[in-house]
């Protein structure tokens, strides 16, 4: 009982480091919007501005994992209004086939390893959308538990 | 690692240079964690066929799952290998659901020895949990990592299990008479097929090890099921490399070195066997850019045999010693 209850305690003061992949046209503009207008959301993320979500890399997310981030987000353009036609679509596809063939057969928690899609215009849903997931990964402790 | 070592005095991140931007290798670094227990999928084992969680033969997948992130058609090698060592075996062969990787690949291609030994610990607990005493493989790269490089590590690992390529497997059970190869190769000409040596297999193992001949033995039994084995013009020890060993690095010059051995391939036989899913991946990976080798089938040493396997009764063989 007192080791749960050490772990719940220790699940408490948790703060995850989470990292997140934004795209340049979409998410980092709705990044920059949730700050201008001064939305509120958990100080928990680190920010990496890539120029299409499709550019992201399965190895950068596993690197990421690998060095103690304790989930990654990549977060792109809404289907169809991605800039370059059709990146978001290949991050989608490529996306699902890491989530079920490595990321599930490597027994971390599919949670920790999100897909998003925030437009430049969405400030306020790019807040909703960290601090739910910071308060998910809290809730499933570290990484390295 | 001497190349890894080389590289890194040139350029300094060496992890660039690395095939399919480090996946894999990243895949097996994480594995290596001790928070790490993987959940694989183990969708390819069919239905009829029994696998254990304890037990005595262990068929040691390797990575192929996390393959077929990239590749298709992989789980085969598997599927067949199992099937092969359950018809044999009468127990149910354990597969690990949590199985990890052997750490061949971090410890050929990159030289992270502190990765490779905890890989290595971490194996070794879970065969003594399990209970095991022969760990058969169908990777090359597995098997020269079990038989050569953990004994370096562990003393007693050797003493522990007996590890097992399921060429070898195959060839200790045939002699022993308990199996025999069947199935005759129906159409009127002669299939010739060739076999390209993995370089865990030969070049790479002990002298005393016969691996390449025991291997010859098998064929020149299909001589009689109307198969005809060639030889490369490369063959051995001296066989040409598949290019991309431990995932180091898929450049111009490793596909160069792999067309020529298609095309050596192509002027020994329809059909190209190999015993490292590495070596089938690479191989035929280039069928798809050139066009005059995709004619060539490219399957895998237990996917070649799985049909041509039967079982001989424990009855008749004792009739047949009296």
């Amino acid at each position: 009982m007192t080791e749960s209850k050490e772990k719940l305690n220790k699940n408490k003061d948790f703060e995850p480091e989470l990292l997140v992949f934004c795209c340049n046209w979409c998410s980092y503009a709705g990044a920059d919007l949730a700050g201008v207008s001064r939305f509120q959301y958990p100080p928990n993320i680190r920010v990496i501005r890539v120029m299409c979500s499709g550019r992201v890399d399965p190895s950068f997310v596993l690197k990421a994992l690998k060095d103690g981030a304790d989930g990654v987000l990549i977060s792109g353009c809404h289907i169809g209004d991605c800039h370059y036609i059709s990146g978001n679509e290949f991050a989608k596809k490529r996306f699902e086939r890491m989530h079920k063939i490595i990321i599930k057969q490597l027994g971390i928690n599919e949670k920790r390893v999100r897909l998003e899609w925030v437009s430049a215009s969405e400030g306020k849903r790019f807040a909703e959308v960290i601090t739910e997931f910071t308060n998910q990964i809290k809730e499933l402790g570290p990484l390295e538990n | 690692m001497a190349r890894y070592k080389m590289r890194q005095s040139i350029k300094k991140n060496v992890d660039e240079l690395i095939a399919h931007k480090g996946v894999y290798t990243t895949i097996t670094e994480i594995m290596s964690q001790p928070y790490i227990n993987p959940d694989r999928s183990l969708e390819w084992v069919p239905k009829n066929i029994k696998i254990a969680d304890k037990g005595n033969v262990l068929y040691y997948v390797g990575c192929i799952p996390y393959f077929n992130y990239e590749f298709d058609k992989i789980d085969s090698i598997a599927l067949s290998t199992l099937q092969i060592l359950s018809k044999i075996e009468k127990e149910p062969i354990v597969v690990f659901k949590e199985e990890i990787c052997c750490g061949h690949d971090v410890y050929w291609g990159q030289g992270k020895l502190e990765i490779f030994i905890e890989l290595a610990k971490k194996n070794i607990k879970m065969f003594e949990k399990a209970g095991i005493s022969t760990i058969v493989t169908a990777c090359a790269e597995c098997y020269r990592t079990f038989k050569v490089d953990y004994p370096k590590l562990f003393e007693d690992f050797n003493q522990k299990f007996e590890v097992k390529h399921i060429i070898e497997y195959i060839y200790d059970i045939w002699k022993e008479g308990k199996i025999e190869f069947v199935g005759k190769n129906e159409s009127e000409e002669e299939i010739s097929f060739t076999y390209h040596d993995p370089c865990r297999l030969s070049r790479f193992l002990s002298d005393d090890n016969a691996i390449t001949d025991n291997t010859r033995e098998i064929f020149k039994e299909f001589q009689k099921l109307g198969y005809k084995f060639t030889e490369m013009e490369h063959n051995k020890s001296n066989s040409l490399c598949c290019g991309v060993n431990s995932w180091m690095n898929c450049n111009e010059k490793s596909k160069a070195l792999r067309y020529k051995r298609m095309l050596e391939a192509k002027s020994a036989g329809s059909i190209l066997l190999t015993a490292c899913p590495k070596c089938k991946i690479h191989l035929s990976c280039l069928q798809d850019d050139y066009k005059d080798i995709s004619s060539i089938e490219i399957s895998d040493f237990s996917e070649f045999l799985v049909n041509h396997i039967k079982v001989i009764d424990s009855n008749k063989i004792s009739e047949v010693k009296k």
